[in-house]
């Protein structure tokens, strides 16, 4: 039987499932039984690749490390460790094919086993396999679900572990936010409370001044009614004096009036007397007169008689 | 900024990924991405308002890992940051690894 190397899942699936040769093997025959196949398949695969699969671990080994590093430190000199360790990966991983990674993983990973030991533990799968060989195909595949079951085993471990950092990771990223959003809102609050407080020293100065303004607005409004005051007063006395003056004005014309018309009235009764003394003495005058004339006739008589005597 | 850290294929073997070439490289090119960005935002998140101007600024004319040094310089926790998202991001991929498989 041609040697050949399983370089995928497939290859390594099918391997069991054949039902060629279910009946009884004898050890050291020819391998016709399909667990006898695919366990010295496994045997010599799990030999070729078991230095590929140390360099893969190891390569596994330093890439962790790398990525470490890379995180840590400078990122150029991680850059080319990266991409060194990427390149190998690539490599190693056509090499034997990423589907197998998982198993030479195992393999590796179950002992750090020698090609030996490897090779007993196929040997086991096809002492089982022989075990089962009467008609029983699943006893195969019962070998080689082992190693399958192994590998799914270490799977999950890898996932459970992934998602238990996950978890980890997690709970620090929500620590780091909570600490974050307390700082920050002790820093709103101390921007509100200086904002506050240059607001309150504002308004307080504000109303200081519109304080002093209102003093002095009430000091000038103030003087300004007094002043009113004083001028109304003034006024008020201005017309009082007026009334007074024209009262006394008005007395006086009323006075002056009355003096009139007394002096009138004393112009005429002086007329009047005048008259009457006019009249008096005009009387007495004629009187007067008469009685001159009376005596003038006496005398005059009196010389015209002396004349006539004298003529005589 | 430059980039210190990368999902790889080897991660996601690990963790039962089996892809073909092509879809595994679009794969690690789309986590990567998203990656990158986690990465930043979270770094981002630690500045104050003052150092985001002045990472503004440096962002237009530096050179190299400049921009990853002054990060370490500003923010203490730099590594553990860039740590917790990988973590963040591989512990989403191990989650759905049984769908990615399948695509």
């Amino acid at each position: 039987m041609s040697e050949q190397i399983i370089s995928n899942t497939a290859e390594f699936t099918t391997a069991e499932s054949s039902n060629e040769d279910s009946a009884d093997i004898n050890e050291g025959s020819e391998l016709k039984s399909a667990v006898a196949r695919a366990a010295d398949r496994f045997s010599k695969f799990a030999e070729n690749t078991y230095e590929k699969r140390i360099e893969f671990q190891n390569n596994i080994a330093e890439g962790l490390e790398t990525r470490r590093e890379a995180i840590k430190g400078s990122a150029k000199n991680a850059g080319e460790n990266a991409t060194d360790f990427f390149k190998k990966i690539s490599e190693v991983g056509k090499g034997i094919g990423l589907a197998t990674v998982g198993v030479a993983i195992m393999g590796a990973s179950v002992a750090g086993e020698k090609v030996g030991k490897v090779a007993n533990s196929a040997k086991e799968s096809y002492e089982k396999g022989k075990i089962y060989a009467n008609g029983k195909v699943e006893s195969g595949k019962d070998a080689i679900g082992g190693a399958k079951e192994k590998l799914t085993e270490y799977v999950d471990r890898i996932k459970a572990d992934r998602q238990a950092k996950r978890a980890e990771a997690l709970v620090r990223k929500d620590e780091r936010k909570m600490n974050s959003d307390h700082a920050e809102a002790i820093r709103i609050n101390d921007s509100m409370d200086r904002k506050s407080e240059r607001k309150m020293t504002k308004d307080h100065m504000e109303a200081i001044k519109i304080n002093n303004s209102m003093d002095r607005d009430s000091a000038r409004e103030a003087k300004k009614a007094e002043a009113l005051i004083r001028k109304d007063e003034r006024r008020i006395n201005r017309e009082h004096a007026e009334t007074i003056r024209a009262n006394n004005a008005k007395a006086r014309a009323e006075a002056r009036k009355e003096k009139i018309e007394s002096i009138k009235s004393s112009a005429i009764e002086k007329k009047d007397k005048l008259k009457t003394g006019a009249s008096d003495f005009s009387q007495k005058a004629l009187d007067f007169f008469n009685r001159a004339k009376e005596a003038g006739k006496i005398g005059v008589d009196a010389a015209k008689e002396a004349w006539q005597n004298y003529e005589k | 900024m430059n980039k210190n850290y990368t999902i790889t294929a080897a991660d996601l073997t690990s963790m039962g990924i089996i892809l073909t070439d092509d879809k595994m490289t679009s794969l690690l090119d789309h986590l990567n991405e998203e990656l990158n960005e986690r990465v930043g935002t979270s770094l981002l998140e630690e500045l104050s308002d003052e150092q985001i101007e002045e990472y503004n600024e440096l962002s237009k004319t530096a050179e190299g890992d400049q921009i990853g040094e002054w990060l370490s310089s500003k923010i203490p926790e730099f590594s553990q940051i860039i740590q917790d998202e990988i973590d963040i991001i591989l512990g989403d991929i191990a989650e759905k690894a049984d769908d990615l498989s399948k695509s």
